[in-house]
């Protein structure tokens, strides 16, 4: 049988003849005949039933391939390869930079939640500075970080002062004198710090307060109500939760024993976020008996896990060997009264609240390190050449406010360092807020 | 245009694959392609019931095989080319009414088998026919015999055998297929 002779055996002609009742019965015959042998001729003529005008069809159809052929064609030996490249550059251009958005987006949210999570949690676990307890303890945390997004030029003034350049250090420090370390400059700052937080405890209305401002104070409106009232669950605002809402319950504990509070739990599946309380205890809201969750804290490794509604379970956390990335704290001061009254520092997360308990100058740690500069003396050294560097000296105020107990920590030279004492001693008295203890960095 | 001037080569389907796979000359293709375009129609017609549609079908089809048939090893084309069509109509319907439709992947051969084997067999195979023939069912075997034997259309055996037309065809595609089988079991007899 020749297969091969089908294709031009049959048109659409002889299927139009063949319903029309034009074929002789012998031609009839042939074609269901051939059709018993060949599935597609078959079909085609189980197909041709339907239609009316079969032969008109077929040259419509010819005309319109006819037609893509030379569109395909000019395309193919025209602006094609070109019109391609053009067409993916393109693509790629809007691929990346909705990536590009989409990264940055997250990246700068999950910054700051993280930045607004760890000083808060430290803040509400100290005998707190701020008298006004945790509601106010939020303030500050949001305007540290809208600070630290602008970035003052002038800022940078304090800075330069405390680190003194590597090469003068190289001749004109004594031996026993130690690098300036990050952690003395920071100290510097710190102050300016708590000058800020002041300011912004007096005007801690949340009126008017930009949308970052008010993520975040959502955020914690919430932790705070978790505090109030044990277990208490939270989820970001505007999310609707599924059909029936349940409850899954559980206590975070570190290995331990002792719970984590503010843990943040997220529904993968829903994302809806609950924080633990004090006790480290949380409700997440599911529509889900079996979920799977993230848990994460400050300080503990991540971990994902199912949770489920049966029971209270206990999530161990890891502590993590990480430790949270520094906080550049920007301030301009208080008022509008001296140039100089900024500062940029590195601070790490342990400083801040190691200087939050520290005794600070009455004035503040900006005046105050106005007063030291202006009331130096010009101090020589056996070569007669003028004292560079730094002097770091430990303190202790009294009940009435003065310096006692005068440490040099990093010296510089005798008499360097017998004017930095001086300094400190006839200087303004202090707070002690905390800790009898402070610092001074004095740089000559 | 390739689609304008008639099929004027006598090429078979092979070398003219060959042809569009080497070159990708869209010429040869449109020359291959017509070649089954009025069954190709008629498959969509057959799926799609409408014309308009089937029209774009037969179209859409081409445009698929631009693309295919460069990546495709295809030693039989007639078969390859209705099981594209067939699959390309089925999609498109599973699409529309979201119906789902399994896909006969079985590639199209053509069932008859009977010119494969020897001469020496056929008069075996003839003797075995007439005893099969006869355990059939009365209107297969009338079917058939008024099909094959006089060679009457299914028109003519619609009005002799008092069948319905639409009937007549399963009628003797069922009375092939167990004919065959019949066949098949009794050489398989004889062999023991």
């Amino acid at each position: 049988m020749d297969q091969q002779s089908n294709h031009s055996n049959y048109t659409a002609l002889d299927f139009k003849r063949y319903y029309s009742g034009e074929m002789t019965e012998r031609e009839m015959h042939a074609l269901e005949k051939a059709a018993l042998e060949d599935p597609f001729l078959s079909d085609a003529l189980e197909g041709y039933e339907h239609a009316n005008t079969p032969v008109e069809d077929i040259e419509s159809i010819r005309e319109k391939l006819a037609r893509q052929d030379s569109n395909k064609r000019n395309v193919v030996t025209g602006a094609f390869s070109g019109w391609k490249w053009m067409r993916i550059a393109a693509i790629l251009v809007v691929i990346l930079g909705a990536g590009m958005l989409v990264y940055r987006f997250n990246a700068r949210n999950s910054e700051k939640i993280l930045a607004s999570n760890e000083p808060v949690n430290k803040s509400l676990k100290q005998d707190s500075v701020y008298q006004a307890g945790t509601a106010r303890s939020n303030a500050p945390v949001v305007s540290i970080i809208q600070e630290s997004s602008q970035a003052n030029k002038p800022s940078t003034n304090l800075l330069k002062q405390s680190t003194t350049d590597p090469k003068d250090l190289a001749v004109l420090t004594t031996p026993e004198v130690k690098p300036v370390s990050p952690l003395e400059s920071i100290k510097e700052s710190a102050p300016v710090f708590e000058n800020d937080n002041r300011r912004v405890e007096s005007n801690a209305d949340f009126k008017d307060m930009s949308g970052l401002e008010k993520i975040a104070k959502d955020k914690y409106r919430n932790v705070l109500t978790d505090t109030t009232s044990p277990g208490a669950y939270s989820k970001i605002p505007g999310k609707k939760t599924g059909p029936a809402p349940l409850l899954i319950e559980g206590k975070i504990v570190d290995n331990t024993g002792n719970a984590i509070p503010f843990a943040t739990i997220t529904d993968v599946n829903m994302k809806t976020v609950a924080n633990s309380n004090e006790e480290g205890v949380f409700r997440l809201r599911s529509t889900d008996s079996n979920t799977m969750a993230k848990i994460s804290a400050v300080g503990y490794n991540t971990r994902q896990q199912t949770l489920q509604t049966k029971n209270q379970q206990t999530i161990v956390l890891e502590p993590s060997d990480q430790q949270l990335s520094e906080v550049v704290v920007t301030a301009s001061g208080i008022g509008k009264t001296k140039k100089q009254n900024a500062s940029v520092s590195k601070i790490e997360s342990k400083e801040i609240a190691g200087e939050l308990s520290m005794a600070r100058p009455v004035n503040g740690w900006i005046s105050y390190q106005q007063y030291l500069s202006d009331s130096m003396r010009v101090i020589l050294d056996e070569k007669d050449t003028r004292c560079k560097g730094t002097v770091v000296l430990d303190l202790t105020i009294n009940k009435k406010g003065r310096p006692e107990k005068i440490k040099v920590i990093q010296s510089l030279h005798k008499a360097c360092n017998r004017e930095a004492i001086r300094l400190i001693e006839n200087g303004p008295s202090w707070i002690i807020s905390g800790q009898r203890q402070a610092q001074v960095t004095v740089n000559f | 245009m390739a689609f304008v001037k008639n099929i004027s080569n006598n090429l078979p389907d092979e070398e003219l694959v060959n042809q569009y796979q080497s070159t990708g000359n869209l010429d040869v293709l449109a020359n291959l392609y017509q070649r089954y375009m009025d069954l190709i129609y008629g498959v969509c017609l057959k799926y799609l019931a409408d014309t308009e549609d089937a029209k774009d079908c037969v179209i859409m089809i081409f445009e698929e095989l631009v693309v295919k048939l460069r990546k495709h090893e295809v030693s039989h084309f007639k078969g390859w080319i209705y099981q594209v069509a067939k699959n390309h109509c089925l999609m498109r319907l599973r699409k529309e009414k979201n119906i789902p439709v399994t896909i006969d992947t079985e590639f199209v051969h053509l069932p008859d088998f009977s010119h494969q084997e020897d001469g020496i067999d056929k008069e075996m195979n003839f003797t075995n026919m007439e005893y099969c023939l006869e355990q059939l069912g009365s209107q297969q075997r009338l079917a058939i015999t008024l099909f094959y034997y006089q060679e009457k259309c299914y028109r003519d055996i619609s009005v002799e055998a008092g069948i319905e037309l639409n009937k007549v065809r399963s009628f003797i595609q069922n009375g092939r297929r167990n004919l065959k089988i019949c066949m098949e079991n009794q050489a398989l007899e004889k062999q023991k």
